[in-house]
């Protein structure tokens, strides 16, 4: 057992035999492993991705593989899926979490971490990557820490769409140059296809279909419109004729795609939060169109110029560390995407709306406490923060996304020692999950949302199952389809549970297609409206 | 395939028949015929013997395409759990895919007239696949090139955003 000193071995007592077969069978070279500087070389990490459960395993020094279990809970149904080249992702030993970062994109690529500060759109199957660089200039002006910028970089916040009326004729304007060039590109392609005689002569058909597609009904052409990207629905669709340009303008018509792109996990839009306050738009249907070295402000619409102007120099002269509490989410009674920040030693905090051009004050504060989870959590157009400080009972504060208003809701019966919870949204419905010490986990789901609300205790963790899991303030818990949770506690642990059969499948289970144990950051993907 | 199917033989599975707007008989094996959500539900109304449904807007053309596409999904989908099933590896849902992407690349008024025969019996599939073609055909097109395409006329739209 003496070859495993140099790695992290916390909590893997009982799994030693299985990691060194495992290490047997798959022929690392341990030689190499122990001899690099870096002590915790073997990583790997869970990921809920297309509802599968996924396993990344960071194998090698210069790639990581994706594993995903095709038929869940079924031993030997895990397939390794995908291969990740280190180098093209500009990954090195020190910033090894951009394994830990990766998100399936409906178009197949992954959104994925590229070098130390910067995101990409990885082809899994050509082994490229197209970087997108962010224009931070100065790290401190965003609250990033100088020395350990891969771990604290943007967290993607938001996969969906962005679209709103509101936005539109700005994302329009912002695009008109690149678009008219595109044009004249497409015309181009457009011919050559016609004389390779791949698509069927335009003008033949125009006269054959007669006026067919005006007359599909209403619900396909908008489930149609909804699997556009923004940009080109924007530009584009919108000028096709007058119906579609009323329905492309109508209210509902963002909600609908807002709708399309969560339920299909589709993303036309990246949202970006470095977990202080500062905020990055990335249309993922933008950058298929740009250059792969495309320069920075060549991308500069894409914050939202006005919006990072205001981010910047905020009315009352305000440095941005001084905003506490910021978040993200989408106002599903007027389909418009907001803004909220708030400062703790005011009375009042800030509403941004998309595609408006400044902020708006309100007077609604939030208490002077510690706020757990940092983005809020969206359920029935409310965010919701948990607040609690030394001497002060917990609460539970919302913010309600169409009136602007702050509330706070009574949390479920209180516990002395309450001081390990935090919130989350299970099937849409919020939920608490409370933690006390090293045994003992629950979750408490908020039933009727609104006035009649009253909380239930759903699920409840085995004791025994969770002493696996350590202590640690941060955790995150995710539903699978299945039933079973996809659980990540704290800095070294992670497993899944089935709460039902109370079964735990936790680290180096030969379940597992690996027996690696891993640190886990605390630090993953937050997804909205999930 | 424009006359009955295996008229001659005593087909071995139940069948049904559907009958296109013009006037075309198709027998068809049940399984096949229920990947209509439609279908299925008028099934379960209607009494045991009466097997027989008219389509009255499905053209002939347009239900022999459809009829392959619900035969191709039942076949390969018994092929992919069997293969699941002797836990030998397959790729036989990559194989569909390839399969529906050749399968709907049609032209404009074939492929208006799938859409409309999916959304009338209901395969929500075919219907999918369908709607995600004419979103991809539109997507990255110029109004002009979408006009053209799906021949819409064009009404001029003064965009208000564009005077600001």
């Amino acid at each position: 057992m003496e070859i495993f000193t140099g790695f992290r071995l916390n909590s893997m007592g009982p799994y030693l035999s299985l990691l060194s077969m495992w290490l047997r069978r798959n022929s690392v070279n341990l030689n190499l492993l122990l001899s690099s500087k870096n002590k915790a070389a073997l990583k790997a990490f869970m990921k809920v991705i297309e509802e599968l459960l996924c396993f990344i395993d960071m194998k090698e020094f210069d790639e990581f593989e994706m594993w995903v279990m095709k038929d869940y809970g079924v031993q030997g149904s895990w397939a390794k899926e995908y291969k990740f080249n280190a180098q093209v992702l500009n990954c090195t030993l020190h910033n090894y979490m951009c394994a830990q970062n990766v998100f399936k994109l409906k178009n197949g690529e992954f959104l994925v971490k590229y070098g130390p500060k910067d995101f990409g759109y990885y082809d899994a199957k050509q082994q490229t990557c197209q970087p997108v660089l962010l224009p931070i200039t100065d790290d401190c002006k965003y609250g990033l820490p100088h020395d350990d910028c891969e771990y604290d970089l943007p967290h993607v916040l938001l996969l969906g769409s962005l679209f709103s009326p509101k936005n539109i004729g700005r994302l329009a304007s912002s695009t008109q140059t690149q678009i008219s060039d595109q044009e004249e590109e497409e015309e181009e392609k457009e011919s050559l296809k016609d004389e390779e005689g791949e698509e069927i002569d335009l003008w033949v058909l125009q006269e054959m279909s007669g006026e067919l597609f005006s007359k599909l009904p209403g619900d396909i052409i908008v489930n149609i419109l909804c699997r556009i990207p923004v940009k080109s629905l924007s530009s584009q669709c919108r000028m096709v004729c007058k119906t579609w340009y009323d329905l492309i303008g109508h209210p509902h018509f963002a909600e609908f795609h807002y709708r399309w792109a969560i339920q299909n996990c589709c993303s036309p839009c990246v949202v970006l939060c470095d977990g202080m306050s500062g905020f990055w738009f990335i249309d993922h249907q933008v950058f298929d169109n740009l250059e792969t070295s495309a320069p920075v402000h060549s991308l500069e619409f894409l914050k939202e110029p006005e919006f990072e102007k205001t981010l910047q120099a905020p009315r009352g002269a305000r440095e941005l560390f001084h905003v506490e509490v910021s978040a993200f989410g989408f106002d599903s009674t007027t389909n418009e995407y907001k803004v909220i920040r708030f400062h703790y030693d005011q009375d009042q905090g800030e509403v941004y709306t998309l595609g408006s051009s400044r902020w708006r004050r309100i007077n609604y504060g939030v208490p002077y406490e510690t706020f757990r989870h940092p983005f809020g959590m969206l359920v029935s157009n409310h965010l919701h923060w948990i607040s609690s400080g030394d001497g002060v009972p917990l609460t539970i504060v919302a913010f309600d996304m169409a009136a602007e208003e702050v509330h706070q809701i009574e949390p479920p019966p209180l516990v002395s020692t309450d001081i390990n919870s935090s919130l989350g949204v299970i099937e849409e419905r919020l939920c608490f999950f409370r933690k006390l010490g090293d045994n003992y986990f629950e979750i408490w789901v908020m039933k009727d949302y609104g006035e009649q609300g009253y909380w239930a205790k759903e699920y409840f963790f085995d004791p025994e199952v969770t002493a696996y899991l350590s202590c640690s303030d941060h955790y995150t818990v995710s539903k699978l389809r299945s039933g079973e949770f996809l659980v990540l506690l704290g800095p070294t642990n992670l497993g899944y549970y089935d709460v039902k059969k109370e079964t735990f499948m936790g680290p180096g289970r030969p379940q597992r297609p690996y027996a690696s144990e891993q640190p886990q950051s605390n630090q993953g993907w937050f997804l909205y409206g999930r | 395939m424009k006359d009955s199917f295996n008229p001659s033989i005593e087909p071995p599975k139940k069948t049904v028949t559907l009958v296109s707007s013009d006037g075309y008989d198709f027998e068809v094996e049940e399984e096949v015929a229920l990947e209509s959500q439609v279908i299925k539900d008028g099934f379960e109304d209607k009494a045991v013997d009466d097997r027989e449904y008219l389509l009255f807007n499905v053209h002939s053309d347009t239900l022999e395409l459809i009829i392959k596409y619900c035969e191709k999904h039942v076949s390969s989908r018994k092929s992919i759990s069997a293969a699941a099933a002797s836990s030998s590896s397959s790729n036989g849902e990559e194989a569909l895919k390839e399969w529906d992407e050749h399968f709907i690349s049609v032209d404009t008024n074939t492929l208006y007239d799938i859409l409309m025969a999916a959304d009338y019996l209901n395969i929500k599939s075919l219907l999918d696949l369908a709607i995600q073609k004419v979103a991809d055909t539109i997507h990255g097109r110029s109004p002009e090139q979408i006009r053209k395409k799906f021949n819409i006329e064009n009404d001029s739209i003064i965009d208000p955003w564009a005077s600001e």
